[in-house]
């Protein structure tokens, strides 16, 4: 069936009018590419899906951080278990002594170097050994060198407690 | 989501996906940027990846010292002298750093840098996300704020960070685009409230060329 060259020609979208409905409606089906059914090909379907996703997107922005910070504490917690101590122990203990790892950089520890973070769990027990608190499951670690500095004033916002 | 990921990489191919013979008429009329709209052009156009302006980073005020938190430089505690075991623990450690050789392992150091940490040794591409540093292509950089230092015998924490002397980790510029567009669309139902905003935050990206350890420097800190 031969129509006419307007009847085939979408209407040039001008600002603000005389917009094809064309490219609104290509807009969200391309979002819909790979979803289930006609919801894929039709746009009165699609439209509803592709808002649906749409809000799914936004609601997870603040739970996947919050997902991830779970994680991290999973895993340092587990870490931590191996040496005797609690994973809060090892977070508290190393911001007392002000060494400031991220949650991400000591599960990073954990995993690809075990050596590095069994030496930041003796320095935990040690830093509570010395004002009495001991793990009850833990080994005692191995010999740490402090010359009297680990409980010292290092930490400026520490200066209220020592003065 | 794995949802967001996929669909992003549809929307920007300039190729469409449902292609009748009317739409391939109406593509090369659209060619011609004058003829196009202006509220749906950047749905069909890729993109260019241009470095938009300059977002500097700027340390929250949560992170910087007040002033009546500043240490004073006298009152700084000396180390006591160190027992017979520690004596000997301490020349093990000091026999361990002069043995250290750069080819036998891979070093590593954690960096903090805008605002966040990175695990990072020789070779790697850091991508920073947002902010951006006031460096161009091909500029090389001294990472400073060095958290933790890496070897095969021996590790070295910083309280919080390691002092300048002992390391020079070196960075260059090697891009400066954008990131791949991320979507906010906001619904309200009932309410004929829809909106949509596709944005790209800047992105460089630096390669770590070396880790430089300063031997006496260290051994003087023992």
């Amino acid at each position: 069936m031969h129509l006419t060259c307007p009847l085939w020609v979408r209407r040039i979208p001008k600002i603000y009018r005389n917009n094809d409905p064309f490219y609104l409606r290509n807009l969200y089906l391309q979002f819909s590419f790979l979803f289930r059914g006609r919801s894929s090909r039709c746009f009165r379907l699609a439209e509803q899906r592709v808002i649906k996703a749409f809000q799914h997107m936004n609601a997870m922005r603040a739970v996947r951080k919050d997902r991830f910070k779970q994680l991290c504490d999973e895993r340092i917690d587990a870490a931590c278990a191996q040496h005797g101590i609690p994973g809060k122990m090892l977070i508290d203990g190393l911001g007392r002594m002000n060494i400031q790892l991220n949650r991400k950089m000591l599960q990073q520890l954990a995993i690809y170097e075990p050596y590095s973070f069994k030496s930041l769990t003796d320095l935990v027990k040690q830093y509570h050994s010395e004002l009495g608190i001991v793990p009850p499951n833990a080994e005692p670690p191995a010999p740490v060198v402090t010359r009297g500095l680990l409980q010292s004033p290092i930490v400026p916002g520490n200066r209220k407690f020592y003065e | 989501m794995q949802l967001a990921n996929f669909t992003l990489l549809r929307l920007l191919s300039p190729i469409s996906i449902r292609c009748t013979p009317a739409a391939v008429i109406n593509r090369t009329l659209h060619s011609s940027p004058a003829l196009l709209g202006k509220k749906y052009a950047k749905y069909y156009f890729t993109p260019k990846k241009i470095f938009r302006k300059e977002e500097i980073y700027r340390v929250p005020k949560t992170q910087l010292i007040l002033p009546h938190e500043r240490l004073d430089p006298l009152n700084i505690p000396e180390p006591s002298a160190p027992t017979a075991t520690e004596s000997g623990l301490l020349e093990q450690l000091a026999s361990a750093v002069n043995h250290e050789q750069s080819t036998s392992g891979r070093p590593f150091a954690i960096v903090h840098l805008v605002g966040k940490q990175y695990k990072v040794s020789e070779g790697d591409l850091v991508q920073l996300v947002g902010k951006s540093l006031l460096a161009e292509l091909g500029d090389e950089l001294v990472l400073e704020k060095v958290l933790a230092l890496g070897f095969t015998d021996f590790t070295l924490y910083g309280r919080p960070i390691l002092s300048r002397d002992c390391v020079t980790v070196r960075a260059t510029v090697v891009e400066k685009t954008l990131e791949p567009p991320k979507i906010r669309f906001e619904f309200r139902k009932r309410q004929n409230f829809r909106r949509m905003n596709i944005h790209q935050t800047n992105a460089t990206v630096l390669r770590i060329g070396s880790i430089e350890f300063n031997k006496p420097a260290v051994q003087q800190a023992l």
